[in-house]
């Protein structure tokens, strides 16, 4: 057809590089086009070019996901996969069509071809939700012991997926997760290694039972896959069970050693250094020493990825084996001037660590080398671009302060050096790190008391600098610095002038100003010790000065600035004005009082105290642990009491007109309130009920009235104030004063505000200020303080009433805890990240609680699947209808013929009477005829086993007294025959299976009734014991009773058991019910021997068929001519062996009759080498069948002459039936039985 | 956990993707994410190392002829297993393709999606064996013959 297919889209796309998005524009219409086709195959390829385009970035396929399900539901195997990929490559979580996709995936697990189950895994894997998860884990669990290796591998795989989505399934599959770390296929050991692993990391406590099974796999395996995956497992255990470390050091020192493959050895050596085995086995240190020999290799390597995984790993090595890694420092360094920056990256990591007070300054040069540009010529051209990277300038730079600064700058010999660095960083750095400068800069310019004048005169010069200033725009000239600079100038005191500031940022500007406060206020003090009329006169002139600069920010468009900017101008002007008048009276009574009054005046010393009064210092690390709780104070009781519950209930009008009564009240009455914190809020809430009265009682009635008048008026237009009738004022009048506000007529000025007095106010906040803050080591400057010979204080400021015994022990555990250098940045939640919450939470020391199940089929069904079972049900009520219009007429023309068969085969009485009783009573009414039909099944229950002994006489009978009559009772027969389950030296287990009791509802799953005989043949003659049966409920059958137990069983006794179950799966090929036998045999006084047998036996389709009466060629032909009730088909070809006289005979006899014994029919009609069947099963399926015999010759053999079989015979066998999975479930019992004959 | 497997040639486009998170990221950022990948990889020269820190993941990639390989993942995987995988991964598609190449690649998108489905289930390595990887492939190709 014209339908481009991938390849022609393909290449279309390549042809038309130039106008390429208009040529898939294009596409897409016509795919739109096509998707929506009725042929599945144009819509599978409409399907597949999307899945194309959506791989070319930008093209959304999510208008598409209905489509892809019903490519996903094509029978065709190339369609389904086309349509599997495309949902795991379109799908998301919310994606609604994953609703409906449940019942398919059902089918596609269930599906006979394991190629199909895999792709439906896979798919799974990927689209998987936790509704999915929640209907299907039951289904995939039992798919655990599935007959192909592949699928078992995949579900295993799967089932990992579907514990992070669905954690309960988690605990309820693991015991049969755990068995196949003994499956007999190494991919599927390994899968189960993989998920384990996986798992172990979130939650390793869960896995430490698994550890000896593991052990063994890690001793026996060869697969270095696998060993990388338990190693790694064992890495999570480890730390949990100290114990195992030494048990794993042999065989892991062995691998370290002997592995030819670098990324195992890698595994190892990770493993050892995380999985703390260095800690706990005895020589530890020869394994480190080991590895990090071992780790040598890596990095002296030329593979660049070795050198990286090499340094990487060193790098755990690290905290515990510094000496270790510092014996490489050679090479470490080597590597920091690689020219890979990410190797670089990792060594500086190394080197972070490895800082000591020695080694720092040479460190600090090597890395600030980096930073600055390349003096030399080659080794700029050998250089990556990426030296230059800002990125990698930041590191560098955030490296150096993270070194230097860790534990408290205890590597820090001189103060002196650092700050030179910090400021030549300043210059160098060429990123934006001015932030980080600055609090560096004032961290210890706090800190180190010893180092402030340095610091000062260093920061003057930064002050001064102009290039600063003149780049301040730009965010890499970290002119933020000189917010530092300006602080410790002002905090510690150097004067000097700041021209042209007004460039810079807003927030450097306001520590200008108050800074200028500082310095100006320190001066002036200063002056006062050696007061005269020249240092007044320059006082004097300079305050002038400032005044006059400083107006200038009084125009700044930062508020803080301007604010600032006044304030300062204001004290200004204060002095300025103070000053020029004490000078005036000075000068007029100079002479008498110049002696006296040769001092300042007061207003200059007063300044000083505001800036000068307390030191600044840093706060201790753990002051704020440390301050005591004041008496009174209860910290579990309520602040404000919970709001009663009826006002949870109210509109949100009411919160509404609630704020707003609050507000009016403020804005309104002018009250001056403080709603500093918790505290008012408290007095607020509280007196609003209790002191209404008191409150009322102020004011008079008119003045109250007035306000409420003006406050209508203003909210009268008010478009958040809905207004209220007057019934709703009758209807919360009567309610409690909460409830009142919400009117429109609330009385406003009702609601009391507690008034906060100023003073109560001031003393609150002192008091608080005197504990909490840094005021403890109150030290009054009057002078200058001389530079005291302390070099820092470590401790820093505590509280006052601290208690200093206590808690010092957690601050040492903290100490131990070096900072380290988070090289990666914290793995906060990425955009690829996964939900491992619940798996990990999910608890696996505790047995299977009785109330743990695998939740049943989800609740909703998707529109289809509700469609699709009211279609079956009304299709099942129509074929009842017929079949019982045909059994009333069968059984009118057997009625004739009864009494022939009776007489013939005489062995098989009971059941020939049965049927014929049916036969008659079915036309009377079908449900009699049904209990009859369970009582008969009964009768041949016991007859079955009594009779085993005769079993294969009567079978021979049969064959030869075989006639078109009896067929159908051999059937039955032979469905329910005996089968031998277990048969070892102590036991022998025999079953039948049979149809069980089912009642006229028809969409019941039918029940099924599995007669058990055990019999006790030990070989010893010991009784056994304890002797059990377990059966598992899986998704397709369920037990209401899955344990049996027997008891005792002597020698050679026999005991007979009965199960019954329900068929809930669809019914098909290899429907299996497996569970154990458990016992125990006592052989003497002491030793007892367990067994546990597992069993598994499979349901045969002919169980299913019912015995129903035998129907005429005629409404046979009636019925299969009708062929839409028979949609299905299936067909095989047997191939036969018997000599050429003997085939005809042959056919007639034994093959037909193993046919309908494999289908469970009986024979309608036989000609000659043909005949046609017909049964009809218990769920209502009818099944009808055509055995041809078809000769042929056979060339080559005729040329050698070779008589007798000479022929090619075979039988061809075709089925139809109105259900699938049974007829194709009915073929397979068919290939099967000629297989094994 | 693998986070994803891409191929880019050298022009920076992608050939394929696979994501093994559950949530497929937004195709915007998906396209810048890629877009910057390939940049990155293109710019890193023959002596640096092939595996590279990006945001919170790792890249391990390698170069054969004009397609990079590239595979994030984090930070606990075994990172030289990565690159050994990528290199399996290559063997496995040369064998099945017979000198794969970029067009053997973009005109069967689906087998190599099919090829690494088998390697690698939910972002963790599951098979490297050529023999187990390739057998469900060609039966797959048998029946939908």
């Amino acid at each position: 057809m014209f339908e481009k297919s991938l390849t022609d889209l393909i290449r279309g796309i390549r042809a038309n590089k130039k106008n390429e998005q208009k040529y898939i524009a294009a596409c897409l219409q016509e795919i739109h086009q096509e998707i929506k086709s009725n042929d599945p195959d144009i819509k599978a390829q409409a399907v597949s070019k999307l899945t194309y385009v959506r791989g070319i970035p930008s093209y959304d396929m999510s208008w598409a996901s209905f489509h892809v399900v019903e490519v996903m539901s094509s029978p065709k195997y190339s369609q389904k996969l086309t349509g599997y990929l495309a949902a795991t490559q379109s799908f998301r979580q919310d994606t609604d069509v994953l609703m409906l996709t449940t019942n398919l995936l059902k089918k596609d697990l269930a599906s006979g071809n394991h190629l199909e189950v895999g792709i439906a895994l896979n798919g799974l894997s990927h689209i998987v939700t936790p509704d999915l998860a929640r209907d299907l884990c039951q289904d995939l669990v039992s798919m655990l012991s599935h007959s192909r290796p592949y699928v078992r591998k995949k579900v295993v795989l799967v089932l990992y997926k579907l514990f992070l989505k669905f954690p309960e399934a988690l605990r309820l599959s693991f015991p049969r997760l755990k068995e196949r770390l003994d499956d007999s296929d190494p991919s599927v050991v390994c899968a189960v290694v993989n998920v384990i692993c996986e798992l172990a990391r979130k939650n390793p406590k869960n896995y430490l039972s698994l550890a000896p099974q593991l052990f063994k796999l890690l001793n026996t395996s060869s697969n270095n896959w696998m060993l990388i995956k338990i190693i790694k497992l064992f890495g999570a255990l480890t730390p949990l069970e100290p114990r195992l470390a030494k048990k794993l050091l042999p065989p892991i020192t062995q691998q370290i050693q002997t592995t030819s493959a670098m990324s195992l050895l890698y595994e190892c050596i990770h493993t050892v250094i995380i999985g703390e085995m260095l800690t706990s086995g005895g020589n530890s240190d020869a394994l480190a020493a080991m590895c990090v020999s071992k780790l040598k290799i890596f990095l002296e390597d030329p593979d660049q990825n070795l050198k990286y995984v090499g340094l990487l790993a060193l790098s755990k090595i690290l905290p515990t084996y510094p000496k270790l890694v510092a014996e490489n420092r050679d090479i470490i360094l080597k590597c920091i001037d690689d020219h890979d920056i990410s190797i670089r990256l990792r060594a500086l990591d190394l080197v972070v660590g490895m800082v000591n007070k020695k080694n720092l300054t040479d460190i600090v040069k090597r890395l600030m080398s980096h930073l600055l540009p390349s003096n030399n010529n080659n080794e700029s051209s050998t250089l990556p671009s990426t030296l230059l990277e800002p990125a990698y300038r930041a590191d560098i730079i955030n490296r150096i302060i993270f070194i230097c600064s860790q534990n408290s700058y205890s590597n820090i010999v001189s103060f002196e050096w650092y700050i030179a660095v910090l400021v030549d960083l300043t210059y160098v750095a060429g990123v934006d790190v001015g932030e980080l400068l600055t609090t560096q800069i004032m961290d210890v310019g706090v800190r180190v008391k010893s180092v402030r004048q340095y610091s000062v005169k260093a920061m003057q010069r930064l002050l001064s600098d102009s290039s600063l200033l003149e780049n301040c725009q730009f965010p890499e000239s970290n002119s933020e610095v000189l917010y530092a600079a300006a602080w410790i100038t002002g905090e510690f005191c150097r004067l000097y002038s700041y021209p042209g500031v007004t460039k810079l940022p807003h927030n450097v500007q306001a520590v200008y100003i108050q800074s200028i406060l500082k310095v100006y206020a320190y001066w002036a003090n200063s002056l006062t010790y050696n007061w005269d009329e020249d240092s007044k006169q320059e006082l004097l002139r300079f305050t002038e000065m400032i005044k006059d600069k400083i107006s200038t920010f009084c125009s700044s468009t930062d508020l803080e600035v301007q604010e600032r900017a006044y304030n300062a101008r204001e004290i200004f002007s204060i002095i300025h004005q103070n000053l020029s008048t004490t000078h005036e009276t000075t000068f007029d009574v100079e002479n008498n009082i110049y002696s006296s009054t040769n001092k300042s005046p007061s207003i200059i010393s007063e300044l000083y105290p505001l800036f000068f009064s307390y030191e600044l210092n840093p706060v201790a690390p753990k002051a704020q642990k440390k301050v005591p709780v004041p008496e009174g104070l209860d910290l579990d009781a309520w602040i404000n009491e919970p709001l009663p519950e009826s006002e949870n209930s109210e509109s949100e009008e009411e919160e509404e007109s609630y704020g707003y009564g609050y507000t009016q009240k403020f804005g309104g009455s002018g009250d001056l309130i403080f709603s500093s914190g918790s505290g008012t809020a408290i007095g607020r809430r509280r007196d609003r009920k209790s002191s209404k009265k008191g409150y009322n009682s102020e004011e008079d009635e008119e003045t109250k009235e007035k306000r409420r008048r003006e406050r209508n008026e203003r909210i009268k237009n008010d478009p958040f104030y809905i207004s209220s009738t007057g019934n709703d004022l009758s209807k919360h009048s009567k309610s409690d004063g909460l409830s009142k506000r919400v009117t429109e007529e609330i009385d406003v000025d009702s609601i009391p505000v507690v008034r906060l007095t100023m003073d109560e106010f001031i003393f609150k906040t002192d008091k608080k200020t005197s504990k909490k803050s840094k005021a403890s080591k109150k030290e009054k400057r009057h002078s200058p303080p001389p530079v005291p010979p302390v070099i820092y204080t470590d401790i820093g400021e505590m509280p006052e009433n601290a208690t200093l015994s206590d808690e010092e022990k957690d601050s040492t555990k903290t100490g131990n805890n070096k900072p380290i250098w988070n090289s990666i940045p914290s793995q906060s939640s990425g955009i690829l990240d996964v939900d491992f919450s619940g798996v990990s939470n999910v608890d696996l020391s505790t047995p299977l609680g009785a109330d743990e199940k695998f939740p049943s089929m989800a609740v909703y069904l998707a529109p289809e699947e509700v469609r699709r079972r009211e279609e079956e049900r009304v299709r099942r009520r129509f074929t009842e209808r017929r079949i019982k219009q045909t059994q009333e007429s069968t059984s009118r023309v057997k009625k004739s013929k009864s009494e022939k068969p009776k007489s013939k085969a005489l062995e098989i009485t009971p059941n020939t009477k049965n049927t014929e009783n049916k036969g008659e009573q079915s036309s009377k009414s079908k449900k009699v005829s049904k209990k009859k039909r369970t009582e008969e099944t009964e009768d041949r229950k016991k007859k079955g086993k009594k009779d085993k002994g005769k079993k294969p006489k009567k079978k021979n009978s049969i064959s030869e007294n075989a006639t078109l009559e009896n067929h159908d009772n051999v059937v039955v027969d032979e469905a329910a025959s005996i089968k031998t389950l277990v048969d070892s030296d102590d036991i022998q287990v025999l079953y039948t299976l049979s149809l069980g009791s089912f009642t006229e509802a028809k969409n019941e799953p039918p029940a099924m009734i599995a007669d058990f005989t055990v019999r006790n043949k030990c070989s010893h003659k010991h009784p056994l014991s304890k002797l059990t049966f377990t059966f598992e409920s899986t998704s397709d059958i369920q037990f209401d009773k899955g344990l049996i137990e027997i008891g005792e069983l002597q020698h050679d006794e026999q005991k007979s058991v009965t199960i019954e179950f329900k068929v809930l799966g669809i019914v098909g090929a290899g429907l299996t019910v497996s569970g154990n036998i458990a016992y125990e045999i006592q052989s003497d006084e002491e030793t007892k021997t367990n067994a546990d047998i597992p069993i598994r036996f499979e349901l045969p389709m002919a169980v299913f068929m019912l015995n129903i009466p035998k129907i005429t060629p005629e409404e046979f032909k009636s019925c299969v001519t009708k062929t839409a009730d028979f949609p299905f088909t299936g067909s095989t070809s047997i191939r036969l062996n018997a000599s050429i006289n003997l085939i005809e005979q042959s056919f007639q006899n034994d093959v037909t009759r193993l046919i309908s014994m494999a289908t469970g029919t009986h024979i309608v009609e036989q000609v000659q080498g043909a005949i046609t069947m017909y049964g009809k099963s218990v769920q209502g399926y009818q099944v009808a069948g055509l055995a041809k015999l078809t000769v042929e010759k056979n060339i080559m053999l005729v040329e050698n002459e070779i008589p007798g079989s000479a022929q090619n015979t075979s039988v061809r066998i075709e089925l139809k039936c109105t259900d699938q999975a049974f007829v194709d479930g009915l073929i397979r019992e068919i290939d099967y039985l000629f297989k094994e004959l | 956990m693998l986070r994803f497997f891409l191929l880019v040639n050298k022009q920076g486009q992608t050939r394929f993707s696979r994501y093994y998170s559950g949530m497929p990221i937004q195709a915007e950022e998906r396209v810048l994410m890629e877009a910057d990948i390939a940049r990155k990889c293109l710019k890193r020269s023959d002596v640096q190392c092939s595996i590279f820190e990006y945001g919170q993941y790792k890249l391990a990639y390698r170069r054969y002829a004009s397609l990079f390989f590239v595979i994030g993942f984090d930070e606990e995987e075994n990172h030289l297993s990565i690159l050994e995988l990528v290199q399996a991964y290559v063997e496995i598609l040369n064998t099945y393709f017979d000198n794969v190449c970029e067009l053997d690649i973009m005109f069967n998108i689906e087998k190599v999606h099919v090829i690494l489905e088998e390697m690698v289930s939910n972002g963790r390595i599951v098979e490297t064996n050529k023999h187990n990887v390739l057998a469900p492939v060609l039966e797959m190709n048998k029946a939908s013959r």
